[in-house]
């Protein structure tokens, strides 16, 4: 069995670990919520208005981009309130919980005798196809494309990020189902990343392998497995899904039913007692861990502390993400420490050996302060030691900030999303918003694209 | 130390858009993140950063180039008692406290005169370019007096480090931007636009001017020797001669500019920098690899050639080319500038290569000009961006052999 090791990356030492491997219930949220906006450029076309009834299951939106692809309520109640933003753009749209019985009902599958476009049906009409994100453009799968390969992420190598192969145990025939669909849907092979030494059943079916990873982060980020195993590209789409949501789909064809539960883990330096939950998909993040934090100041962060979006109580995004894992707060009162940049020891983790903590110290309250001011880019191999892609990051990232669409094409651009060149952002000395220049460089490709 | 950040806190209106000195914002910028880390929180992106920024990178560069500046002086005075008291003195029997007080009296002014004048500039240009006085000046104003002889003339100074952060880099945009080494630039064109001054046997020691060297003293560097007279080492160490070993050579005690002649000090420097993580390793032991491998390349010609012989100058051997000169200053603390050298790990080993061996080239074969690596290095800055061109170009092939569209 070869392992694909990441030869470069970072493990950041985050404090928070969850101190146990049990998972909690916290099922008994009454506000959930859909996030228009964690889909990259989606223009929202509302399918209910404020003080309709739904279902578990009832379209609530869809993206104007691609029209077939439906999103769907999470939970049954009553939507409350459609926040929106600058533009007008929707920023969420809150449902009132009543149950999560009562349920649109879907058709069952028997994917031995259905076709590709039985299951792109069955997806695209349950609200369950969003899952499937792709790449280039690191936007939901479209409805009309033909993918090259499908990458199962069943490892998170993101800092405290929850072990996965034991958020699905138990969901072994969910998960043999899921991936049978998902097989349906590609001519190329489906790959199921895991880490290193973990033992996989024998669920494989045809054309659907197992592949482990081993190294630092971000070994196991859908980036870097699709770098390593069928590389995205300009005219070759790759999908990707996480494997919580393989075993969702995998329910959905075996019974017809929507799942209504996600795990994730609640963690970071600023939790007071880090842990996994059960808990449900869309929740409210107030609910769910507003009382979870030990500092003044936190924040809320949909996924981990290297790529995470800031959950924001008050600007009506306080709700879990999509496709998380975990939620990490961190300490958001940023102090101003007096000649914080010549002291040898300041309490900080750097890559780099120029503050010594990391000497003595095994993990670092992280907060969310940025270290240093905005400077002009200077080039010490930052990048290059946390990218182990074969990508020339410096070059990219100085393409990048040129707006030089065709050199950034060619030096990879389109295979690449936020969470690839996050690690590059953090251990820059020079703070620029290299995720952001990745963004606007993706979405002008696909404009003129 | 409340009051100090009350203060800061007062000011700021005055400074910041709509104040009486708004346009001096860049100054106050400077002195208030000096005092006090900037406090701004992450808004987009990873929500957690790295503990390094650019103070605090290029404060590591001036740290490694602290034991070089501080031996640099006590040797400024000891070749100065060497030239003017005794030549056969040893560096143990100097006057270390006098010593370390002249070469304070010759290395402080050319230190102050560069950071007044290059840091005038400096902040001039950020004004203009509204944008905030960049760090690498920290590093630009300590590499750029330490490559100057001891008795190099004040307006000297200033006016090549004028030239050095003018064209250097502000008209290529500023710190980040530019494509020549601005300390080198500045001393390129002091060493072009005023030779006598910054070449010969005489300037590399203190005093020759004013006409107080005993008889015998000269100033003369290895470097100088060994075109002169060859591979002649037996010679060079005669106390009538030079007086100079190996080991002199390596811990330093010889004449030269102020602070590149200690290659030990050199190596503590690079130790500094590569356990930091702030130098490039590959850099530095690119240029050692070109160093040695042209110089076995000449050496093995000399052994060939009868004409050439064990004396000639193409016999001298790696260890000796690695410790006179500036070699190693130059190839640590020079080369290494990450924004003008090669910026992928390919190209930094074969921009390393190439300084080390150019250096030679120019060292040995070009008589003119002994200092050969300041060119060596200049000329592969301007080359940097071509060797980087090509591995983006190795890179983008695989990218699309991958892809299967070639």
């Amino acid at each position: 069995m070869v392992t694909i090791k990441a030869r470069r990356g970072l493990d950041l030492p985050v404090h928070g670990e969850p101190t146990t491997e049990a998972v909690v219930d916290r099922l008994d949220v009454t506000r959930v919520a859909l996030l228009p906006q964690e889909c990259w450029g989606a223009k929202v076309r509302l399918l209910v208005a404020e003080g309709d009834t739904v279902q578990v299951g009832t379209p609530v939106f869809c993206d104007r981009r691609d029209e077939a692809v439906l999103f769907t309520s999470p939970a049954a109640g009553k939507v409350v309130a459609i926040h929106r933003g600058e533009r007008r753009a929707v920023l969420s749209i809150v449902v009132e919980v009543k149950d999560f019985k009562d349920a649109v009902s879907f058709e069952p599958l028997d994917l031995s005798k259905a076709s590709r476009d039985d299951v792109r049906g069955a997806l695209l009409g349950s609200g369950l196809w969003p899952t499937i994100r792709r790449r280039p453009f690191d936007r939901v799968a479209i409805s009309t494309d033909e993918p090259a390969g499908i990458i199962v992420q069943a490892y998170d190598s993101s800092p405290l990020a929850p072990d996965l192969a034991q958020l699905f145990e138990g969901r072994h025939a969910d998960i043999e189902v899921g991936l049978a669909a998902l097989k349906k849907l590609t001519d190329g092979s489906v790959h199921v990343c895991v880490r290193q030494g973990v033992k996989w059943g024998n669920l494989l079916a045809d054309g659907i392998h197992v592949d482990h990873f081993g190294g630092p982060h971000p070994s196991g980020t859908a980036g870097f497995s699709i770098h390593k195993l069928c590389p995205a590209g300009a005219n070759r789409a790759i999908w990707y899904v996480g494997i919580q949501d393989v075993a969702d789909i995998g329910r959905l064809m075996r019974d017809g039913t929507r799942p209504t539960e996600r795990t994730v883990a609640i963690t970071g330096p600023a939790a007071k007692d880090p842990k996994i939950v059960r808990t449900r998909p869309g929740a409210d993040l107030s609910q769910l861990c507003g009382d979870e934090s030990a500092v003044e100041v936190p924040r809320y962060v949909n996924g981990s502390a290297v790529w995470g979006r800031t959950a924001s109580f008050d600007g009506h995004t306080g709700f879990l993400g999509r496709w998380n894992t975990q939620v990490t707060i961190l300490d958001d009162g940023v102090k101003r420490d007096l000649l914080g940049w010549a002291l040898p020891v300041s309490g900080r983790f750097t890559q780099t050996n120029t503050v010594w903590d990391k000497f003595f110290r095994k993990r670092f309250k992280y907060d969310t302060d940025t270290n240093g001011s905005l400077r002009a880019i200077v080039p010490i191999g930052q990048y290059e030691s946390v990218m182990p892609m074969d990508v020339l990051a410096t070059q990219l990232i100085k393409a990048l900030a040129a707006g030089d669409l065709e050199a950034a094409e060619k030096l990879g651009v389109l295979e690449l999303a936020e969470e690839d060149l996050a690690l590059c952002q953090v251990v820059d000395p020079s703070k620029v918003p290299i995720t952001d220049w990745l963004r606007d460089m993706l979405t002008t490709i696909e404009k003129e694209g | 130390m409340k009051i100090l950040r009350k203060t800061l806190d007062r000011f700021e209106p005055l400074f910041t858009k709509g104040g009486k000195l708004e346009k001096f914002y860049p100054a106050y910028e400077a002195a208030d993140t000096f005092l006090y880390t900037p406090g701004h929180r992450t808004t987009s992106g990873p929500a957690v950063r790295d503990g390094i920024d650019l103070k605090r990178m290029m404060i590591m560069v001036v740290i490694a180039l602290v034991p070089a500046t501080l031996f640099g002086m006590w040797n400024v005075g000891y070749q100065y008692q060497r030239a003017t008291v005794d030549w056969g003195l040893s560096p143990a029997d100097a006057n270390h406290v006098q010593a370390m007080i002249y070469g304070a009296i010759k290395f402080l002014p050319v230190y102050i005169v560069t950071i007044a004048v290059g840091g005038t500039i400096e902040a001039i240009f950020s004004i203009i370019r509204k944008h905030e006085i960049n760090e690498g000046f920290l590093v630009t104003s300590l590499l750029f007096p330490l490559t100057l002889p001891p008795d190099i003339p004040l307006w000297q100074v200033a006016l090549g480090i004028a030239f050095g952060v003018i064209v250097g880099k502000e008209i290529f945009g500023g710190t980040g931007m530019n494509i020549l080494n601005p300390a080198l630039t500045a001393r390129i064109f002091l060493y072009f636009a005023y030779p006598v001054d910054i070449s010969g046997d005489r300037v590399w020691v203190s005093g020759s001017t004013s006409g107080n060297w005993i008889d015998g003293a000269t100033g003369a560097t290895p470097l100088a020797y060994f075109y002169t007279n060859g591979n002649t080492l037996e010679g060079m160490a005669a106390a009538d001669s030079l007086g100079i070993t190996w080991f002199d050579a390596f811990i330093g005690w010889i004449p030269g500019s102020m602070g590149e002649t200690s290659t030990l000090m050199c190596l503590i420097g690079a130790a500094i920098l590569i356990f930091s993580k702030v130098g490039s390793w590959r850099i530095m032991a690119g240029c050692a690899a070109g160093m040695a491998a042209f110089v076995l390349l000449l050496n093995a010609i000399a052994a060939m050639n009868p004409n050439l012989g064990a004396d000639h100058y193409t016999a001298v051997s790696p260890a000796w080319h690695f410790v006179v000169g500036s070699f190693a200053f130059g190839s640590i603390f020079m080369a290494t500038d990450p924004v003008s050298a090669a910026q992928t790990n390919t190209g930094r080993w074969i921009y390393g290569f190439m300084i080390g061996a150019l250096t030679i080239l120019v060292r040995v074969l070009n008589p003119a000009y002994p200092a050969g690596i300041m060119l060596a290095i200049v000329f592969m800055n301007v080359f940097a961006p071509l060797i980087d061109h090509y591995v983006m170009k190795a890179n983008i092939r695989r990218r699309e052999v991958r892809l299967g569209l070639q």
